[in-house]
């Protein structure tokens, strides 16, 4: 079944063949024409160093979007709101060189992290619900709840080295409040503890169980728990640095 | 090659062959497909040829046969699941891997801070027009009319960047 030709193109992509890796990338990105796309995939039917320029596209496609989205990922600053305006793509600004709580980001990279946000809360609610009773959130060791928020964000968005995508959960544009979820016993709980305990980290600085919401103006708001779920997310996930350099313990 | 019989590849081998190559189809055929599942599911059909009739394959040129069912394999797919490859043009390239290896793993991640650091040491105007294209995920044109650049420029910098992180992914510098 092996042709000749597979023979002679079994071998590894020509580091010099930078055409050849422009029109991979420019294939997986749906950058060609149409006519342009099908003649490529003609070739792809029997060039092996094609088939090999693709996969490399795609390896560092992925690996790009990942380290794109780690310098995107803000240091926090506790008792201050985060705002996650929605700006152009173009944002150069990496975590280390503001110190301002705004934080830039892409709309598919902010639809991406929302979605992974969501989920990420999600995930370390039903931890809560599962290993405490609903009520006693409020005694609950604080440092704890971090590190569950931290590693639930770290399962969610990290797993295995890679950010999980996820569709966006708002389907119709509601906010993004968390208690609108439908009978949550979870969120139920932890606005019991938004009540019962200012000194909470879940709710300190007039904060609450609300994850991230829109503002008026449509900017995404991210509440200051979330921010620390993720920043402890980050120091767990093994190829992100530490924005902050620090807080290594949960 | 090793065959359990004088039809198929022996399990041993099999695995090995998918230890090997497995990895790369998969990127290959995501960016053929475009989509994670199908990728998978094309991955899987792959291997099961394999199993069925790759001892047809000359052992020398094994890779190339395998890439070459993927391809088959995800254009099948495509055609069943009736889109073109136009109509799939949205993904998010870091999506999970299914089956990765712990190894592939850490392979993954030298890869993403070989890429970083590649990044950030491109020329400004190059690393922006990276960021919006991959991690925007905004078309060339679109991005050309958000900077006010003739689309042509747009291209030569990202042709540049993208030829800048493939040497330095490949180690070339």
């Amino acid at each position: 079944m092996a042709s000749d030709r597979d023979e002679i193109y079994d071998e590894p992509v020509q580091s010099g063949d930078g055409e050849l890796a422009w029109l991979a990338f420019r294939y997986i990105t749906g950058e060609l024409a149409a006519a342009e796309a099908t003649e490529f995939e003609v070739r792809l039917e029997s060039d092996q160093t094609a088939r090999e320029a693709v996969a490399a596209m795609v390896e560092l496609t992925a690996a790009a979007e990942i380290a794109s989205l780690g310098e995107r990922l803000p240091a926090v600053e506790s008792g201050s709101r985060h705002r996650a305006a929605s700006v152009q793509a173009a944002g150069l600004h990496g975590p280390h060189q503001s110190s301002t709580p705004r934080w830039k980001i892409s709309a598919g990279g902010m639809a991406l992290a929302t979605a992974a946000s969501l989920a990420a809360v999600l995930v370390a609610y039903s931890l809560v619900g599962r290993n405490e009773r609903p009520g006693s959130v409020d005694q609950h060791d604080s440092t704890s709840l971090d590190r569950q928020l931290a590693d639930a964000w770290a399962a969610t968005v990290w797993r295995d080295g890679a950010l999980v995508d996820r569709p966006l959960a708002t389907d119709d544009e509601r906010p993004l409040e968390f208690d609108l979820l439908p009978e949550n016993p979870a969120a139920d709980a932890l606005h019991e503890a938004d009540a019962l305990d200012e000194d909470d980290p879940l709710t300190a600085g007039g904060g609450s169980a609300v994850a991230a919401w829109e503002s008026a103006d449509g900017e995404l708001m991210i509440s200051d728990w979330l921010w620390e779920a993720v920043s402890g997310a980050k120091e767990a996930a093994p190829t992100e640095p530490d924005p902050r350099g620090n807080q290594g313990e949960g | 090659m090793p065959l359990a019989d004088d039809r198929k590849i022996d399990s041993a081998f099999a695995a090995a062959l998918y230890q090997e190559h497995a990895g790369e189809l998969r990127r290959f055929l995501l960016g053929v497909l475009r989509d994670h599942d199908l990728a998978t599911d094309a991955l899987q059909n792959t291997f099961s040829k394999m199993i069925e009739v790759g001892h047809t394959a000359r052992q020398e040129t094994f890779k190339g046969w395998l890439f070459r069912v993927a391809f088959h394999e995800a254009m099948a797919l495509r055609r069943r699941q009736g889109v073109d490859g136009k109509a799939m043009q949205r993904l998010a390239w870091a999506g999970p891997v299914v089956g990765e290896t712990p190894d592939e793993a850490v392979c993954r991640g030298e890869t993403v801070d070989r890429v970083r650091t590649a990044l950030e040491q491109l020329p400004a105007e190059q690393r922006q027009v990276v960021q919006m294209r991959i991690y925007g995920q905004q078309k060339f044109a679109a991005i050309a009319t958000e900077l006010g650049l003739p689309l042509g420029t747009v291209l030569t910098r990202m042709k540049l960047a993208v030829d800048k992180l493939r040497q330095k992914l490949a180690g070339e510098d």
